[in-house]
């Protein structure tokens, strides 16, 4: 667990969710390997992979699960999004089926996760423009009154990707320090003791 | 006093000296004679330390920590002691800070001597006896001298008491120089008893303020006195609880036997309506109301007036104001009073710190266990009989709640608890109210509670009290997890067995089912449900066996078609608009498996064993994979005829390109779909191909079951009965936070604002702090226990908070504007005590805010006042005026006054105030009721 201080290794939890074929394993494989295949093998159930991002003076260990688009998993959502530290829903901007899709996800998240999990909205497929159904404004929107933060991103050019997951680390490593704002606070209690309590919930 | 100035001076020289540096001057043996006589220096002293509070002025001496008296921080009190000959005085400056005008006369926060002597700042001299009362009388009247002459030196002209008689009677004599030329004497005393009936009434109280005057030796005439009168009357609402006899016995009883509703209860509680009185009967917060009625400012001529206003009716009086009486154990938390949620929560959380003392929960139910005799009263474990009574409530009770409809709280659900009505939180709930929540009691119930949970697991008979959808919320307790897996175990046994007796007999209905869904096929198919349809297992419509149903509309198409009808398995129907690729037959949905459920710990297992196995594609995937491979084989069942792409189409129509060219997406006719699979499918070495080409076509009932109900079921209640205690208890202490917070949160109290943000807070306080218990490694134990103390102390004064709200707010139904104000105000007296420390404070301050009634409340005030009963009123000899609905004033307050206006004769312009200036001559309080009688008398005089 995260000690403040120190160039400690944090191990964050992070899932990614989207329709089918949004290109969710081609940016996790472009993010973990830097590789891009045009014909990314669809992923049955979920996939597994790791990687550090360093921010300042922290190292996350992202321990992501790539789940499966399909509807017949979506009741196995739960157990990868369950205590995740962030999650990333993955649109493909030139199908506006799966915006409204990933929608669902929010809502879901919303409903179910946990408060604190950090979300953030992915519009993949961002070098097809020529394709493009979802207009920039449009999720822009949704993100801000959603609260999550938005990108556009390519897996194939690797636009933003990079950018992204680094963009959820330095939330991490700032999220962490609050504990409940809205709370009240218990007396007497000794504040090193607020930060150890605040670390072992992530 | 001219001796006396030339010290004056000198000490002004030396800049306000303390009284030490005088007894040095004494030791260096300079011989003032001015200080001759001890008397002399005991002036001096009193001099000096007026003096040095008169430098100060009121800001400083409140930085150097003047004691503050009253709520709202007006009046504050400096102290010193010295020596008179053998005694000890203590001399005492209270002074006002802030606002100089005086709002009103009848300020609740005034002091006994600001009130009865009409004086803001004022000094008391007193003896430092045990009754701080001064006996004899030449020893106060020199004792007033003293500060007298002292302050006439110090040029001050604050007025001074002395006590004087004993305690009782609260008598002083004081004096105040005004100026000059006038000095206003003080006088109060009080009649204890045998008040003469002359005084009990406004007109004799009147006469005796005008003989005050008409002794004095001015010129007036009696008829011409303007007084003028002001009157403040307190009733009190009779109590509620009147009946004390019911009242005394009846937490006994609930203390003796548990939560056993005594059968004799005949009466009923305030509560009773409450959500809470389920589990508790809380005491009534508020004791009743007083009502202050206040007349002011009116001008009375003759004693005739006073004997009219006596009859008039309390509505007439100009003010009225309402303050609830609070019972003492609002406040008094010291001695564990209250008995509620809190109280029980922290006696669990006393079991928690208990529970790592043993490994398995028998431990504490055995007798040998020496952690079970440290004292006999905190370990007792209820008769049987009770234990067999609590079980049945806990299992088949509450049939009266189910159709509760589950309140979607997200603070709640914040909570890693059990949800309010099911088992788990119900078993909480009782064992907090089960003996003395100890241990050993716990540990007994928990035993039963799974043995009846392993009797319905092996009698097939559905659990009681959990959810009835078939999937698993992950963020209630494991526990509740693995009782909802059980229930859902329990289920597909029975299904399972009511299918295999049931099987051969049911086919005919459904086949008439199928056979309506597939007549459509001479028409266009509406659209039924969505792009595929879903269904599950269920005995009831597996359509399997109706073939022969089916076998007529396709024969008339194709003889080939009843070949391939007969060797179909496991359709739930044709998915609409879906023709296969290969041959013109509709394509069939099957029935597929339900996709595994899992508790968290399954979930836990499962991400941990991929982590450990790092990027071994091959594991992470393992299940989705049988998914997979149960869906296709089941697809085949259903669809002989169908090829991979027919799969994709219907389970990942994302994967399918539909050629343009194709029409609207009709009904199917234009046979065949014209399209190809995505780039990504039609891949070399697709490993989705692979696991089709690897399925066998077998419906979902010869499939080997994803879940085996069997197997999970035994697992689950291993668990159960190998449950770590500590373990079980972290879940309850979660559980009962939880379900007690939203037990309370049903309350209804008028959705008080700072009520509603508070138990807002205190979930999400709840949630934050409950964390750490379900971390698998625990922080260290004695903080932990110490934190969850502090949470049930937290709890408990939004427990106190919310039922007092619930009180209030039922008792002023009909004018909520005054319950809110009346409850902020409590709310604000109340915040200090709140979240400070685990030592509660006491607070020596009573409540005693009181709010305006609006004239058109008044009504509604009134009826707190219920006309007596024949009982009641038959006690009582009334013998006030004013009554109120037949209630006679439990206080009567009265204050005269008559105001001259001052001649500048005397001692020409030095009269310090302008000339034309009416000052107060004679003023009198009167406080008293019908057998007490306490007067204060304060009278400027210019001799």
């Amino acid at each position: 667990m995260a000690a403040p201080g120190g160039n400690k290794i944090r191990n964050a939890k992070l899932v990614l969710l989207g329709d089918v074929g949004t290109g969710k394993s081609s940016l996790v494989l472009r993010f973990v390997k830097g590789q891009f295949v045009e014909f990314q093998e669809s992923t049955i159930g979920a996939a597994f992979f790791s990687q550090t991002v360093a921010v300042n003076d922290e190292t996350i260990k992202f321990e992501i699960w790539d789940t499966a688009g399909q509807e017949r998993y979506h009741s196995l959502a739960p157990m990868y999004y369950r205590g995740a530290a962030a999650a990333v829903i993955v649109y493909d901007m030139t199908n506006a089926a799966s915006f409204t899709r990933a929608k669902k996800w929010v809502q879901e998240l919303q409903a179910q996760g946990s408060p604190n999990t950090i979300m953030a909205l992915a519009g993949n497929k961002a070098d097809l423009v020529e394709a493009r159904q979802v207009s920039v404004e449009e999720a822009q929107t949704y993100a801000q009154e959603n609260g999550l933060f938005f990108m556009e991103t390519s897996a194939k050019t690797a636009i933003n990707v990079n950018d992204i997951f680094y963009e959820i680390a330095k939330r991490l490593t700032r999220a962490q320090p609050v504990q409940n704002p809205q709370g009240m606070a218990l007396a007497n209690k000794p504040d090193q003791r607020i930060v150890n309590t605040s670390s072992c919930c992530s | 006093m001219a001796s006396s100035s030339n010290a004056k001076h000198k000490r002004i020289a030396e800049e306000e000296e303390e009284e030490e540096e005088e007894t040095l001057e004494e030791l260096e043996g300079f011989d003032d004679f001015t200080l001759a006589s001890s008397w002399e220096r005991f002036i001096s002293e009193i001099e000096a330390i007026c003096r040095v509070w008169m430098v100060d002025g009121p800001k400083n001496l409140v930085e150097k920590g003047a004691e503050c008296l009253g709520s709202q921080k007006k009046l504050y009190k400096v102290k010193s002691e010295m020596k008179h000959g053998t005694k000890l005085y203590s001399i005492e400056y209270y002074f006002c800070v802030s606002n100089k005008g005086k709002a009103s006369f009848w300020d609740d926060d005034l002091h006994d001597l600001q009130l009865s002597f009409g004086v803001s700042d004022f000094m008391v001299i007193a003896p430092l006896s045990a009754s701080g009362v001064v006996l004899d009388a030449p020893e106060s009247t020199k004792l007033l001298s003293s500060v007298a002459i002292a302050l006439t030196n110090c040029g001050s002209n604050w007025p001074a008491f002395v006590p004087v008689h004993d305690p009782s009677r609260k008598a002083y004599i004081g004096i105040q120089n005004l100026g000059l030329i006038f000095t206003r004497r003080f006088d109060a005393d009080r009649i204890g008893s045998h008040v003469p009936i002359r005084l009990m009434h406004l007109e004799g109280l009147y006469e005796l303020f005008i003989s005050k005057f008409a002794l004095y030796s001015v010129d007036f005439s009696a008829s011409f006195f303007k007084v003028q009168f002001a009157m403040k009357l307190t009733y009190r609402s009779p109590p509620y609880e009147s009946d004390d006899e019911i009242a005394s016995v009846d937490p006994e009883v609930n203390e003796s036997k548990g939560d056993i509703v005594s059968p004799n209860r005949i009466k009923t509680h305030w509560d009773d309506d409450c959500p809470w009185t389920e589990w508790y009967s809380a005491e009534d917060p508020i004791r009743g109301f007083e009502l202050v009625a206040i007349w002011s400012g009116r001008m009375f001529e003759s004693s005739l007036e006073m004997a009219e206003l006596e009859n008039a009716s309390s509505f007439d009086a100009g003010k009225w104001l309402l303050c609830p009486i609070i019972s003492p154990f609002m406040m008094d938390d010291s001695t564990w009073m209250f008995v509620g949620f809190a109280s029980q929560i922290r006696l669990l959380v006393s079991a928690l710190d208990m529970s790592f003392e043993a490994q398995f929960l028998d431990d504490f139910v055995s007798a040998e266990n020496p952690a079970s005799d440290n004292s006999k009263l905190s370990t007792a474990i209820p008769p049987p009989t009770v234990l067999d009574r609590v079980l049945k409530e806990i299992f088949h009770d509450g049939g009266h709640n189910s159709h509760h409809v589950e309140r979607d709280n997200k603070h709640s659900r914040a909570i890693k608890g059990a949800p309010l009505e099911s088992l788990f939180a119900q078993f909480c709930l009782h064992s907090l109210w089960f003996g003395g929540c100890n241990i050993r009691a716990i540990a007994c119930l928990w035993i039963e509670f799974v043995r009846e949970v392993r009797w319905c697991w092996e009698e097939s008979q559905p659990l009681p009290k959990m959810p009835s959808d078939s999937t698993i919320d992950l963020s209630t307790c494991l526990i509740h997890q693995k009782l909802q897996m059980l229930a859902i175990c329990i289920e597909k046994n029975l299904s399972h067995d009511t299918h295999n007796s049931t099987e051969s007999v049911d086919h005919t209905p459904t086949g008439k089912k199928v056979d309506a869904e597939v007549d459509p096929f001479k028409e266009p198919v509406k659209d039924e449900t969505g792009s595929f349809l879903r269904s599950y297992c269920h005995q009831d419509s597996e359509p399997s066996t109706s073939s022969s149903f089916k076998h007529h509309d396709y024969s008339i198409r194709s003889p080939d078609l009843q070949k391939v009808d007969q060797v179909r398995k496991g359709s739930a129907g044709v998915v609409r608009s879906m023709m296969l690729l290969h041959s013109y037959q509709k394509m069939h949905a099957p029935y597929t498996q339900d996709a595994p459920i899992m508790t968290e710990d399954m979930h836990e297992e499962r991400l941990q064993a991929v982590e450990v196995f790092g990027d071994a594609f091959s594991f992470s995937g393992q299940l989705e994979r049988d998914i997979l491979s149960s869906d296709m084989s089941a697809f085949k069942a259903a669809n002989p005829d169908a090829v991979f792409e027919d799969f994709i189409r219907w389970h990942s129509p994302g994967d399918w390109e539909n050629d343009d060219t194709e029409g609207c997406a009709g009904d199917g006719n234009n046979w065949p779909p014209r399209g190809k699979l995505s780039q990504r499918m039609s891949e070399h070495g697709n490993l989705w191909r692979q696991i089709w080409n690897d399925s066998p076509p077998l419906p979902v009932l010869e499939q080997k079951p994803l879940l085996d109900p069997i197997r999970e079921g035994e697992k689950i209640l291993h668990y159960l009965e190998t449950l770590k205690p500590h373990q079980l208890l972290e879940q309850m202490v979660c559980t009962a936070f939880r379900a007690s917070a939203d037990i309370l949160t049903q309350t209804i109290y008028g959705d008080f604002k700072p009520m509603k943000t508070r138990f807002n807070q205190l979930y999400i306080t709840l949630a934050s702090n409950l964390k750490p218990l379900q971390a698998d490694n625990l922080p260290e134990k004695a903080e932990l226990i110490g934190d969850l103390r502090r949470l049930c102390l937290v709890f408990e004064h939004i427990e106190k908070l919310l039922i007092f709200a619930a009180s209030i707010h039922r008792k002023l139904l009909d004018v909520p504007r005054l319950s809110e104000a009346m409850f902020s105000d409590y709310f604000n007296f109340y915040l200090p005590k709140m979240g400070t420390s685990l030592e509660s404070i006491c607070y020596d301050q009573e409540f005693k805010t009181k709010q305006l009634v609006k004239m058109h409340e008044r009504d509604a005030v009134a009826s707190l006042f219920p006309p007596p009963t024949a009982n009641q009123s038959w006690r009582k000899v009334l013998s006030m005026g004013n009554l109120l609905n037949g209630h006679e004033p439990i206080l009567r307050e009265i204050i005269f006054s008559i105001n001259d206006r001052v001649e500048d004769s005397h001692y020409g312009s030095s009269i310090p105030m302008a000339t034309t200036e009416e000052i107060q001559t004679h003023r009198m309080y009167i406080q008293g009721t019908s057998n007490d009688l306490w007067v204060a008398l304060s009278v400027t005089s210019w001799d």
